[in-house]
């Protein structure tokens, strides 16, 4: 996998993380600060006081001392417990408050960022680094804190316990330095493969992943039945089980051959130890005590060394990460979203709408291929404009332009003279009332999601769209009215709406905005003949002194437009009303006509 | 023991994904936990050798089998550690299928019914957050065999410290410090047990809180709303969804958090109080020369093992009395009957796919509804008729198709095959005699062809030509791998994307491709343009060929092509004929639904 070059260094990343928890949580420090010396102080009592006690022992001393002793070291021991205790629980608490709080910047940045760095391949990836860090538990900006503890606790460590052994003798401390580097190689090695297969295993597993879930899913249980799809679903899990299989067994390898590395090391450290001390004891330079404190410092050096190889390599890697936020955080926008020109004044509405060669390319696309080609258009004020084509003539890309979603790759859009990005782009979405394809509800009530607003809500208007809307019937089957939440499964009272009625919410919430432009992409697929006539017959009153854009593949509803933009290959290629493209016989003509043809009392019966 | 038998079969269950898991894991724990015990002894014979009599020869070996020891230890445990591992990932990945299997045979009816539907999420999503079911059992029977062997060499090489004890007699301190042992550890087992009692409730209320959010979070992933999001400003009411649930979430953890704190406490104090008074114990025995000084810090580590080992054995038990609900869960979506499977008559194979099929006064209720959404149907066709189905929505048009390929099976009434009631056939082999084109038809991220030929074996030439006959050979033939190209970019970036159209032309070729004597189209078209639409429809008695077929539209100019025409409104079949017939039925419904479209066309 290509890594680019991070744009940050560490020590940038590193300040950024504790910035931010100084500007969001200053009481963390507070409670993170006394982990220091505790960390650092009860090992080393815990190997000092087996030495106490040996030599306390050792000389005869009375019960009293003995228990004295004791007594005052487990006195430490308690304070020290009670006092980790004490911070670990507060810790914990701000933790979670801190990695929701970055889970929110995120979420919010993700619905504020353009559109476009929504459904572009590298922002997605940006958005998915950054939530996965902070969705995982671990989150880095905040877990830095920890890492950076830890590696400063490793180096007084490190000094401490080096001191101690430098004491008995040098050489052993070099011959220690140098076990803990290999062991660092080791690691390392083992480390790097993991990190260099890693995407390789992961693609497996989000495939295992995916096939579960699928075969879940309620959704897809008919097709599944129908076409017998039992053996297939069930192989493939079994087939990428094993592909994976292959993987764990490589990276055990690998940790296996780390274990018999640093088993052989410690072999022959604990050995030089063992060597080294007892010579000592034999020529009287060290007590019983004394023989078990140094053997301790020197088993516990190593820790502290590894310590350190590992925290350096923990803050690299959460430096990458605390990066990803700020990369997705500083994504380039090519829209206002501060600032901008006013928006139209009531006396300017309604607008009108101009595109001068506008030609489109999808970022994710292959090669040279344009969505649309230098397309000119100009939509009057109040003008209703119907677009049709094949499927792919590129009819949605159209809209999602207009509608500020993307930014066109040649050309420039206008609105009332000034072009999209001129516009605060937050202010330009409140110019349009738009019902798409795709429909997602989100789990609020039926009044919440109309109103698309948690408050101010005017009810009236809400029951009102409603009716407009056709869907009057089913809110009063329901106990609960507009007060109903969206959604079955979510919440224990949500409610199931059918793909008609659901596109019947969809132009409600239209309706309730009442925006100057009408944009409306195929509102009807889901809809029986009569409710789809019903909004023929209502399409004017719904679209009256409004600009508006209607696609449908049923040509009927083009008789209610004053002009229709007929596009190929998103090109356009006819441009016309309704009579006037029939007169000229080209390709809408053609279309209108395999479109009747079962529709005219003489067709035969074919 | 009445209560743990849910707990023993799913281990029978789990063992025999993998039989040699649970020997692994007895052999793995032996040698983690031998090697402290290993030092502990082999150190306090040095020492005391130190102190005593310093023999340079006794030393040398000592320290040779204390390394050596080591090394062999380590390496052998890293060794079975993989294994372990292996049999582990073997074990989970075993059960993977299983389950897999059990939803992918579950009877449909039972898909929707709202208890399977909240036992099934009630098992992944606890599974998921807190590992609870059967992965806590698992990691409780982990804990039960590190424990016990803990605790048996503990006990082994503690004897050496008993018998040294009873030698060196009785003071009336070691007396006093035995009780005071003993009534600490007997208060860390009663304390334990209670706090898991006060957390186990504010815990589950945080699990709890923690599915929420995060089924909440799923419904309001913001990567597909994007659109509705701007143009709506969504995203302050998403932010109070979000809110809402990350509220309620801290609010339980918080009450957790603290509560753990304050119950915490007790348990540290006794904790510590007791491993003082063990070394006190320990020391003065060591004083009165039951036994080496270097062998102090041994001794201690045995007793404090075996003291820890009784609170941890009531604590793994208390938890897996905890778990038992989730394990009881877990069993019972297996014990879901499959009762669509019971049939076993073999469907005739005809070569001249001569099928009938009958409804015989079907009614037919959706499990929890309170209304019928068929009421009394009675309709029979025969083999290479064209049924067109017509209605408004929620008229009950894709009911009808669900119960014919008995998705579910009739409230009242019976459906025939040929004659039989479908219900006695196996239910594989009926399903074979369909293929259906559902309105919400799905698609695999996997290449075209096998999503064609819904399998990895398949005719190569067959593929092509279904996907030619459904419309789709233009976009076929610009693709770069043909049918080996994978749909979509979830797992490959040389994956295609296809547009709502192609989707439901791939959907018709699946279903040509199958090749089955009825087929099915439920809004086969609602995605196509009008010039891709009117291919379909001329070309349909090509595509039906003899098969019997039965179409489903929105759209009534495909009732022109079929033989004949069943309107349904609220449940019921209000006219059947052919289109002429029903069209000069001047009260008639079939009249209202098509002037209300054909009017458009035929001025």
């Amino acid at each position: 996998m290509k890594n680019p070059k991070p744009k940050h260094n560490m020590f940038s990343n590193i300040a950024y993380a504790l910035r931010n928890i100084w500007k969001w949580d200053k009481a963390f420090y507070l409670f993170f600060i006394p982990s220091i010396p505790l960390a650092v102080l009860m090992p080393l009592a815990a190997t000092y006081f087996p030495k106490l006690l040996i030599d306390s022992v050792e000389s005869q001393q009375s019960i009293h001392n003995v228990i004295a002793v004791i007594g005052i070291y487990f006195a430490v021991i308690l304070i020290a417990d009670l006092l980790r205790n004490l911070c670990n629980s507060k810790l914990n608490m701000r933790r979670y408050n801190l990695s929701c709080l970055y889970q929110h910047a995120i979420s919010e940045k993700h619905m504020r960022t353009d559109y476009a760095n929504t459904d572009n391949p590298e922002a997605i990836t940006k958005y998915q680094h950054a939530m996965n860090d902070a969705c995982s538990g671990q989150c880095a900006p905040e877990f830095i804190w920890q890492s950076l503890m830890g590696l400063f606790i490793s180096l007084l460590g490190v000094f401490t316990y080096g001191s101690v052994i430098a004491i008995i003798s040098p050489w052993i401390l070099l011959f220690l330095f140098l076990s803990a580097f290999i062991t660092y190689l080791v690691n390392r090695w083992h480390r790097n493969y993991i990190e260099k297969n890693k995407d390789k295993w992961v693609t497996i597993d989000r495939k295992i992943g995916y096939l579960q879930s699928f075969s879940q899913k309620f959704d897809h249980a008919k097709d599944i039945r129908i076409y017998g799809m039992f053996d297939w679903l069930t192989d493939m899990l079994a087939g990428f089980q094993k592909e994976r299989f292959g993987w764990t067994k490589k990276v055990s390898a690998r940790s296996l051959a780390g274990t018999c590395i640093n088993a052989l090391l410690m072999l022959l450290q604990n050995g030089a130890a063992y060597a080294i001390l007892i010579v000592m004891v034999f020529n009287n330079k060290i007590s019983a005590g004394d023989f078990v404190f140094y053997f301790g410092a020197i088993t516990g050096f190593s820790a502290w060394l590894n310590g350190i190889g590992n925290k350096v390599n923990d803050i690299t890697h959460k430096s990458i990460k605390i990066g990803y936020y700020r990369e997705y955080f500083e994504i380039e926008e090519k829209y206002n979203h501060e600032k901008g020109c006013a928006l139209p004044t009531d006396q300017e509405l309604p607008v009108d709408i101009e595109l001068n060669n506008v030609s489109f390319k999808y970022p994710s696309a292959d090669g040279e291929k344009h969505a649309l080609k230098n397309v000119s258009l100009k939509i009057g004020k109040g003008e209703k404009l119907a677009i049709v084509g094949a499927n792919g003539a590129g009819k949605t890309t159209l809209v999602k332009l207009i509608c500020g979603f993307y930014y066109p790759s040649e050309g420039e859009i206008k609105l009332n003279g000034h072009t999209i990005a001129d516009y605060n782009i937050e202010d330009y979405y409140s110019l349009f009332s738009a019902v798409f394809q795709d429909i997602y509800l989100l789990p609020v009530t039926i009044a919440e999601f109309v109103a698309s607003s948690e408050k101010a809500i005017d009810r009236d208007r809400v029951t009102d769209v409603i009716r407009q809307a056709g869907l009057a019937d089913k809110i009063a089957s329901l106990p609960n009215g507009i007060d109903s939440r969206l959604m079955k499964g979510v919440f224990d009272d949500s409610i199931e709406m059918s793909g008609g009625e659901k596109q019947k919410l969809m132009l409600a919430r239209a309706l309730y905005k009442n925006a100057p432009v009408i944009v409306l992409d195929e509102p009807t697929a889901a809809l029986d003949p009569i409710a789809e006539n019903e909004l023929y017959l209502k399409y004017n009153e719904l679209t009256a002194a409004k600009t508006s854009v209607y696609i449908s593949h049923r040509l009927a509803s083009t008789r209610f437009c004053d002009r229709i933009v007929y596009l190929e290959n998103g090109e356009i290629a006819e441009c016309g009303s309704h009579d006037e493209l029939m007169k000229l016989g080209g390709r809408y003509a053609h279309m209108f006509d395999l479109q009747s043809h079962y529709y005219k009392e003489d067709a035969e019966n074919a | 023991m009445r209560k743990n038998s849910p707990n023993i079969r799913a281990l029978k269950l789990l063992h025999s994904f993998c039989p040699s898991y649970f020997l692994l894991l007895v052999l793995k724990s032996f040698f983690a936990k031998l090697s402290p015990y290993f030092n502990l002894y082999l150190s306090a014979e040095i020492i005391n050798e130190i102190i005593g009599t310093r023999n340079k020869d006794t030393l040398i070996t000592l320290v040779l089998v204390t390394v050596l020891g080591n090394f062999a230890i380590a390496v052998i445990g890293g060794i079975l550690n993989r294994v372990f591992n292996h049999k582990e990932t073997l074990l989970y990945q075993r059960e993977a299928q299983y389950y897999n299997t059990k939803t992918l045979t579950l009877d449909y009816d039972n898909l929707e019914n709202p208890e399977v539907r909240q036992l099934r999420r009630k098992i992944t999503e606890s599974s998921k957050i807190n590992f609870h079911g059967k992965q806590l059992l698992l990691n409780s029977i982990g804990y039960l065999v590190n424990i016990t062997i803990n605790a048996v060499l503990a006990l082994i090489l503690g004897i050496e410290m008993f018998v040294l004890m009873f030698a060196s007699g009785f003071s009336w301190l070691i007396v006093l410090l035995a009780c005071l042992i003993v009534g600490l550890v007997a208060f860390n087992v009663w304390y334990s047990f209670r706090q898991k009692d006060k957390m186990g409730q504010v815990s589950r209320n945080v699990s709890q809180t923690m599915i929420d959010e995060n089924r909440i979070d799923n419904a309001i992933d913001c990567y597909n709303i994007g659109k509705d999001v701007r143009l709506y400003r969504q995203d302050k009411l998403i932010m109070k969804i979000k809110n809402y649930a990350f509220d309620l979430h801290k609010k339980a953890f918080r009450t957790m958090e603290s509560k753990r704190y304050k119950l915490n406490i007790p348990l540290t104090v006794a904790g510590v109080l007791l491993e003082a008074i063990i070394y006190v114990f320990v020391c003065v025995y060591a004083l009165l020369g039951a036994f080496g000084i270097g062998s102090i810090i041994k001794y201690v580590g045995f007793v404090e093992t075996i003291a820890g080992c009784i609170t941890s054995y009531f604590s793994v038990f208390a938890d897996i009395k905890y778990n038992t609900p989730f394990v009881e869960d877990y069993l019972a979506y297996f014990d879901i009957p499959q009762k669509m499977y019971q049939g076993s008559l073999t469907v005739e194979k005809r070569d001249d796919n001569e099928y009938y099929v009958e409804f015989k006064d079907v009614s037919f209720k959706y499990p929890g509804a309170e209304t019928y959404a068929l009421r009394h149907v009675n309709i029979k066709f025969k083999v290479g008729e064209r049924l067109a189905v017509v209605g408004m929505n929620g008229s009950g048009k894709t009911t009808f198709i669900k119960l014919m390929c008995r998705l579910y099976d009739p409230t009242e009434g019976e459906i025939l095959l040929n004659g039989v009631n479908i219900k006695k056939y196996d239910y594989d082999e009926y399903l074979a005699v369909f293929s259906v084109v559902f309105q919400d038809f799905k698609l695999f991220s996997f290449p075209l062809g096998e999503n064609v030929a819904a399998g990895t074996d398949y005719d190569t030439e067959k593929v092509t030509s279904s996907l030619r006959q459904s419309g789709f050979g233009e976009r076929l033939a610009s693709m770069p791998d043909g049918i080996k190209t994978p749909l979509y970019k979830d797992f490959d970036n040389n994956g295609v994307e296809v547009s709502g159209g192609e989707a439901q032309k791939i959907a018709l070729a699946r279903a040509l491709y199958k090749n089955a004597p009825f087929i099915i189209l439920d809004e086969p078209t609602a995605a196509l343009d009008p010039i891709a639409e009117y291919e379909i429809y001329s070309k349909f008695n090509e595509i039906v060929g003899d098969k019997t077929a039965i179409y489903i539209s929105h759209r009534l100019s495909s009732c022109r092509f079929c033989d004949k025409i069943a309107v349904f409104d609220n449940g019921q079949i209000v006219q059947r004929g052919s289109h002429d017939e029903l069209v000069s039925d001047e009260n008639g419904k079939y009249r209202e639904l098509w002037y209300a479209q054909a009017q458009y066309y035929t001025e």
